[in-house]
């Protein structure tokens, strides 16, 4: 017994748990974990550079979106709810902006140019409509008739109680520029379900993209409802908005991940009760992966700042594999404690160069996966495999009484079989008929969604605001439409929208609702050139005989004429668009913006469930979160197949190079058959191929290369025991991975356990005796 | 009749609302205040648009009907049928056959500041107009001005016209050659509101 070489573990061991103490409080633990599945995923890399800003502010600012909607008992109580329910929803802590759906956006610059420009900007649009966009001049009885309809809709309109919100303008607006417009925008406020309501879109301060932000807004939405109950007894709050979603989530995962724990230890515990004839050498064994799991945690939480939850989940794993370097050192107790600490690093030199080389290398070439969850997860689980061999070994030799850990008979099971003849021909043909079975029946299938467990409170409560704005039949859609100025910006906004015809129930707001596109304003001014002056003479005639003094609309004609003579000191097109952008208000800010010296704008499209997709042409992209994180997923698969693939052959080179052709051969073959009976399993039991399959599909090959590594240089023919433990504990831990309720994380365990079946077989098989 | 059941229209026709009253020691609001009030009436009216972009003015009928608790309905009839409904909580609009329109916050908030002068409170109202009346032996007749330079935007003067507690005309004139008169050719009816007609109308 060396007491110097147990001195020095057990410092070694108080000054871990003093350095994990300092982490611990070093630790932000407030931001530590992520609930942003925008967080999985760079998902920028394969949009163009000048689009990557604009999705990143949009995104982040649409994370921020809240929507409130009050229902009062009584309809009688709108009015009064309308102003406490927004002057409460103002004065909420998490709000910095907050509106009533259907009113008109704060009045200001913006307003004020529209109104006193409105002619020069939409007249070209009116006439567009009204002329049908024909380029070519009309003959007189089409101005006639175009005049006449103009002054039938003045009058209709003035027939109407509620015109007289407008009355003390239509001198000036004869032609009902402004009234049209607004109810052109309000035709893109979702359809009434006639149910009594205030509804208000507000703005948070910060995005819900933490634990303790989602809490500190259900915790002010909470307030806000006792408040408005006690004003107004029976009224019901609803709320929507990214924070129902990360919570449902959050609280959904943060029980799977102490269940995922808990099957795993449990099994582990069954197994060491089973196979082990001292039991109580499973406490130590639990000190070293209580110690090694936190650890790993708590370095990758001050490598990178934050973790996802997800990747907690899927980082369970390491419970399952640290278990084989803990049972192997601890199986070697009696054998270390004898041997001085410089002797006893050499001993495990071994093991910790074939775990580092297979399964910790497989981890860690997970830090090239430009998935930020596989990368958290290559850390984590790295880090803790490195921790997990050696806190086995320092707490082996930290430990008093020396005692021979006894193994059950039941694994050193020889079974009654021998290797059969062409066994390597038949078992390469078959691989290559699993490998061809998983190209056939296999399809590609990257979703995001996948990575989080299927919710079911939060799609409901969307479902049924929707259903409140009768939303129902129609999607919502975010485009982005980039250009050198913002002339240009609406000219594209138009050339996109303008391919959806005006049938399809498509409805869109954006700047190109508000601004005509150069090819209107071109027609409406050779419009103006060739018939300004006979078109109004005749609109006046119209006005006249419907009972309307022309003289009295002397401000309208004066604006006429200044456009006709294009005197008056009328601005550039381009400089008043941008003075009015500059002066945008919430909700509008995002109509127009700025990245760099090139404009961007967003467009909401509402189109109806079953509407063709439309598709980007090139200046215009949609904001599809959810699309783009898939076919991101999608490009990125296609990478990592290629680095997996150039890894296993640099692996299978070293092999060859380093143990011979023979063994070398035998070393890859194992996990390369392994793999590819693996896939052909799961071609024939889950047809579908992810990011997470092949993932998965490494670190089963790294696992099982281990295997291979072990029984290709043991030239015995005894049963393999510690493969078999290990295989079990493995099986155990990425088993309970395979019932996880997060389809990516089931994927992945299902694929590992089905490769490590796969690669223990072949390793038994070896093992076994030749006929 | 009550000038507190008719000033509320005059709003809703402005758009913006506001009105005017007088000090309490007017004899003609005096008047109108003393009389008995029913509980709930209805009574119809015609209103006169005068705008000088057209030779010849709009005409308007509906009914207007009045609950103490809930507030006041302006039914229009002709030539559209659309209902402006005022509570003390504001203002909605009911186009026929189509969902309430709340007004916006601004209405909402002019709204409430028109409900304050429902209450005639001689304060309220002598800061924000002035008052001339005369009295004829045919008639009475109250023009309220406001002082208010923000009310002037909408209004020049709100002149309302009766005889004895009976209140035939109120005429608001905007300015500019546009003008609104009221006409009441019919004494207020007892109005014996059903549910139906409460859920109607309010």
């Amino acid at each position: 017994m060396n007491s110097r070489s147990r001195f020095i573990s057990r410092i070694l061991l108080i000054l871990y748990m003093g350095a994990m103490a300092w982490a611990a409080l070093s630790i932000d633990w407030k931001h530590a974990l992520s609930t942003n599945l925008f967080d999985l995923i760079d998902s920028d890399q394969h949009l163009p550079e000048s689009v990557r800003e604009a999705q990143t502010i949009l995104q982040q600012s649409l994370s921020k979106e809240i929507n409130l909607i009050a229902i009062p008992s009584d309809a009688a109580q709108l009015p009064a709810l309308k102003s406490t329910f927004l002057s409460q929803v103002r004065a909420m802590p998490c709000i910095a902006e907050a509106t009533c759906t259907g009113d008109m956006p704060t009045q200001g610059k913006w307003m004020a140019d529209l109104f006193k420009r409105k002619h020069l900007i939409l007249l070209p649009d009116w006439w567009d409509m009204v002329s049908g966009g024909t380029p070519t001049p009309l003959s007189d009885d089409e101005l006639r008739r175009i005049a006449d309809e103009a002054a039938a809709a003045l009058d209709a309109f003035l027939q109407t109680p509620e015109s007289t919100a407008y009355e003390a303008h239509v001198d000036s607006d004869p032609l009902l520029l402004i009234p049209a417009l607004l109810r052109d925008l309000s035709g893109t406020s979702p359809n009434d379900s006639g149910m009594p309501r205030v509804e208000i879109s507000a703005q948070l301060k910060d995005a819900p993209s933490s634990s303790d932000a989602v809490q500190s807004i259900l915790r002010d939405i909470g307030l806000l409802r006792d408040s408005l109950s006690e004003a107004f007894p029976g009224v019901e709050l609803l709320d929507n908005g990214f924070h129902r979603y990360a919570s449902e989530s959050e609280s959904l995962i943060r029980a799977e991940i102490p269940r995922l724990n808990f099957w795993t230890v449990a099994l582990t515990l069954i197994l060491a009760f089973l196979f082990l004839r001292k039991p109580l050498i499973l406490l130590p064994i639990l000190s070293v992966l209580v110690m090694s799991a936190g650890g790993a945690f708590m370095i990758t939480l001050l490598l990178l700042g934050q973790i996802h939850v997800i990747s907690l989940v899927i980082g369970s794993i390491l419970v399952g594999i640290a278990v084989d370097y803990a049972f192997h050192i601890l199986l070697k107790r009696e054998e270390l404690q004898t041997l001085s600490f410089a002797e006893t690093l050499s001993r495990i030199r071994v093991p910790l160069l074939t775990s580092c080389i297979s399964t910790v290398f497989g981890f860690l070439v997970l830090l090239t996966n430009p998935v930020t969850a596989i990368q958290q997860v290559g850390w984590l689980v790295g880090i803790g495999l490195i921790l997990a061999l050696s806190l086995s070994a320092i707490t082996a030799m930290a430990m008093d009484r020396p005692g021979i850990v006894r193994i059950s008979r039941r694994l050193g099971l020889q079974p009654p079989l021998r290797h059969f003849r062409w066994d390597v021909p038949i078992a390469c043909i078959l691989g290559l008929a699993c490998a061809a079975l998983f190209f056939l029946r296999s399809v590609e299938r990257d979703d995001i969604q996948d990575l989080q467990i299927p919710l079911t409170q939060a799609p409901l409560n969307e479902q049924r605001i929707r259903s409140l704005s009768g939303q129902l039949s129609t999607r919502s859609h975010h485009w982005i439409t980039i250009g050198a100025s913002i002339t240009e910006m609406v000219d594209r906004q138009h050339a996109l929208f303008s391919g959806i015809p005006a049938t399809d129930g498509a409805r869109s707001l954006g700047l190109s609702s508000l601004l005509p596109s150069s090819e209107s304003v071109k027609r409406f001014e050779g419009f103006l050139q060739h018939s300004g002056t006979t078109f109004i003479r005749h609109f006046d005639s119209a006005l006249d005989q419907r009972g309307y003094d022309p003289n009295a609309f002397e401000s309208f004609h004066a604006e006429w004429n200044a456009l006709l003579s294009q005197t008056g000191g009328i601005p550039s097109r381009e400089e008043l668009y941008q003075g009015m952008v500059a002066s945008l208000p919430y909700p509008l800010t995002h109509l127009a913006n700025t990245s760099g010296d090139r404009f961007w704008g967003m467009t909401l499209l509402q189109l109806p469930a079953d509407h063709t997709p439309l598709e980007p042409d090139g200046n215009s992209f949609e904001l599809a979160p959810l699309k783009t994180f898939n076919e991101a997923l999608a490009s990125y698969r296609k990478q990592v197949t290629f680095s997996v693939l150039t890894a296993a052959l640099v692996v299978a080179v070293a092999s060859f190079i380093v143990f011979g052709f023979k063994t070398g051969f035998r070393i890859t073959g194992m996990p390369f058959l392994a793999v590819t009976f693996a896939l052909g399993i799961l071609a024939l039991i889950h047809p579908v191929h992810s990011l997470f399959h092949l993932v998965g599909a490494l670190l089963g090959a790294c696992i099982t290369l281990d295997y291979a590594a072990f029984v290709a240089q043991a030239t015995d023919r005894t049963p393999p025991i510690s493969i078999r433990i290990s295989a079990l504990t493995t099986l155990a831990s990425f088993s309970v991975l395979a019932t996880s309720r997060i389809p990516a994380v089931a994927d992945l365990g299902l694929t590992v356990v089905t490769i490590v079946a796969m690669g223990w077989m072949l390793a038994e098989y070896h093992k076994l005796p030749s006929k | 009749m009550r000038l507190f059941f008719l000033l509320p229209l005059l709003l809703i026709q402005t758009l913006t609302n506001v009105a005017g009253t007088t000090p309490a020691s007017s004899e003609v609001l005096r008047l109108l205040n003393t009389e008995t009030r029913p509980q709930s009436m209805l009574i119809p009216f015609e209103e006169i648009r005068v705008h000088r972009i057209r030779k010849e003015p709009l005409r308007f009928a509906g009914v207007m009907r009045i609950h103490p608790k809930l507030g006041i309905s302006v039914a229009y009839t002709q030539p559209e049928e659309t209902t402006f409904i005022l509570t003390s909580g504001g203002l909605r609009i009911r186009p026929a056959g189509k969902p309430d329109q709340v007004a916006p916050e601004e209405a909402g908030r002019l709204v409430q500041v028109f409900l304050d002068l429902l209450t005639l409170n001689a304060s309220i109202l002598s800061e924000q107009f002035t008052l001339q009346e005369a009295m004829e032996p045919s008639g009475w007749t109250l023009t309220l001005v406001p002082s208010d330079p923000a009310l002037l935007r909408y209004f020049e003067t709100i002149r309302i016209q009766g005889t004895q507690d009976w209140l035939k005309t109120i005429t608001i004139d905007h300015g500019k050659g546009r003008s609104k008169q009221m006409v009441f050719r019919s004494m207020p009816l007892d109005w014996d509101a059903t549910p139906e007609e409460i859920e109607s109308f309010f």
